[in-house]
Parts: structure tokens; sequence; C-alpha cells
């Protein structure tokens, strides 16, 4: 488990996927910006066994042990990619930013990667609001990426590079 | 819907009740219903579910293989004595929200028997046009059958009537 102040990030568990198949299809957990999914227990199940050597999901998880969001991390063409999601009613506490804060650490104290980058949707302000907190850059907008609720949106590329990162701003012991 | 509702699915589909005149004669083991699920016509049922959980029937997509490409259709059934109260008619109506809204398809169509008024009317209540007769087109209950062609585009769903919540 990755700890940090106020989240921790646990590899998602067999045991896991009954929640998170339950956000990944509630329209409101994944919200406007994200895919309209509906999957069955056995679809969810086939898809975390048939994870790709780089694909990692974790569990965000307060303090308490409280369960409220995912990290997924994943290649993109070959580019180590992060997506976040977190349950509505803990929103707006920088919960995600930080676990975007630990994941990025993770990622450049276990893997010889220069770069890692994430894609949002131009108009969700909250999630573009993350990345800057966590010390990503915007490099532009790519037109037209993915097909969502009924149309085909622009989304901005946000990157973040080994040598901005520095050091791990969280997992410093591990360091 | 879950490998839970296999058997009751099954049941469904064996029961020429539930299937009703105007569908092919069915015999379906759970096993078969499992197998249905993984064949490559990528089928996936939804149940339809009242508000108090009891579940009354089925909603399905699968893709219809050509040459050229894959054509979306829908299918769906209820049980007998939840007709007629609109629920097969919404069931479409979520079912074309949530197709339209998840993927890039400009085109939904459905068949439906000649005769079968009943399926006929859900379809023209959410939305359809009907395009045309296929003559002879499915065997069923012992005959060769004409089928009518209904549709509906994009461009005439236009927006959500029901998943209004999710755009």
């Amino acid at each position: 488990m990755l700890e940090g102040k106020n989240v921790n990030l646990r590899v998602v568990e067999k045991e896991d996927l009954p929640l998170i198949g339950e956000w990944r299809n509630s329209p409101s957990f994944q919200g406007k910006y994200n895919l309209l999914i509906q999957e069955s227990k056995d679809e969810l199940a086939k898809r975390y066994d048939t994870f790709r050597p780089d694909e990692k999901w974790f569990v965000m998880e307060k303090k308490d042990g409280t369960k409220i969001g995912l990290i997924v991390l994943e290649l993109e063409g070959g580019v180590q990619e992060i997506g976040y999601g977190i349950t509505p009613n803990e929103r707006g506490k920088d919960y995600c930013t930080e676990a975007v804060k630990i994941a990025v650490d993770y990622l450049f104290l276990s893997k010889p990667i220069v770069r890692i980058q994430a894609h949002t949707n131009v108009n969700n302000i909250a999630s573009q609001r993350v990345m800057e907190k966590a010390g990503f850059r915007r490099e532009g907008v790519v037109r037209k990426r993915i097909f969502m609720r009924g149309e085909w949106k622009d989304e901005f590329l946000y990157s973040i590079l080994r040598e901005e990162w520095k050091e791990p701003k969280i997992l410093t012991k591990t360091a | 819907m879950e490998k839970e509702d296999l058997p009751l699915f099954a049941e469904w589909f064996s029961t020429p009740e539930v299937t009703g005149e105007y569908n092919p004669l069915h015999q379906m083991s759970k096993a078969g219903a499992e197998k249905m699920l993984e064949n490559p016509h990528e089928r996936k049922p939804f149940i339809i579910q009242k508000k108090d959980g009891s579940k009354i029937g089925f909603v399905t997509h699968f893709c219809v293989l050509h040459p050229a490409g894959k054509l979306l259709e829908i299918g769906y059934s209820l049980v007998p004595n939840e007709r007629g109260k609109g629920y097969c008619t919404e069931a479409v109506e979520i079912m074309l929200d949530y197709l339209f809204l998840s993927r890039d398809t400009m085109r939904i169509q459905a068949c439906t028997d000649t005769r079968n008024h009943a399926s006929q009317k859900v379809l023209e209540k959410a939305g359809f046009k009907k395009e045309g007769t296929m003559r002879k087109y499915l065997f069923i209950r012992g005959q060769l059958r004409d089928s009518i062609v209904y549709s509906i585009l994009r461009e005439e769903w236009k927006e959500p009537k029901i998943l209004t919540e999710t755009i």
C-alpha cells in the first residue's frame, strides 16, 4: 500500500471488484466527462483478469479505510497514462490531487520513464485543477479524441516530466 | 444481466408463452444461455426490472454481421402479464439513449413479424420509422414469415429522452 497524508492507494483486489463495478456502472460516479458503461460482474472480472503487464488499478482509501475512488495506470501508445475518478460526495477535498501525486511518485520511482501523461475533457475544470495542483503542464488540445455521451469530445493533454517532478513529494520515505 | 440471471433468462427463452407466437420456438438450457453470451454477434441482454425489483423481461442489443460493417439491432420481450403498460416502450427508449450516447453509431434497427402489432407500436412510440418488409425472412413456428424492418437514425433521436442526467 502507498501511503499519503490523507489518502492511501491500495492495489485493486478481486474483492474490490463489486464496488468498482458499481462505480463504473453508475452514470453519476462516472460523471458527464467519462464513458457511459454498463458491465456485468463477469465482464469486469474478465477485464481484470486480462490486464496487460503495465496496467494497474488502485483504490483510493481514506485513512479510516473508506474506499472513495480509483486510480488507473496504463500505457497508451507506449506512453504512461494516469486516469482517476472519485465518488461525488468526496470531491473538492483534495483527495484526488494527493492520490495523483502518490501515483506520480510511485511511477517515477519504479519505472525508468521520463514522461507521464493524462487526458481530460476541455470542460472538466475540476479535473484540470487536479492536474495543475499535481504539477502537470497542459500541452494542448487533442481534438475529437473520444466518443462520449453522444459526441466526439475534445480533450486537453497534460504531462509531467521526470526533470520537473525532480523527487518524490509524498512517498519520501521510499527513495 | 449477471450470471445469476441466466437461469431465469433461459427459462423465459424456453417458455413459448413468453417468447410468444411471433418468435422462433426455442428450448435453451442454462449452459446454452451462457454460450449465447459468448457468440460473435456481441449480444448483450439487459434485464427489464420494475422499480420494486421484479424482473419482467429483457431487452438486448446485438450486431448483425455484414461484410461491409456491423449493424446494431435490438430485440425485446416481456412476460405476458406485464404487457400493455408501457414498460417495453420505456425499456427500448432507455436502450436507445444508452446506445446513441455510448457508441458512434448512426443507425439502430429492429425487426418484427408483420402480424406483431404490439411490437410495432412499441417501435413507433419509441421513434422508429418503418422501412420495409423482408419477405420469408425467419422460420417461425413452422413457416417462413415476413418481417418488417424499422430503424431510427441518430439525427431523429437527437438527444436522450430518459438518460438525461448523463450528458
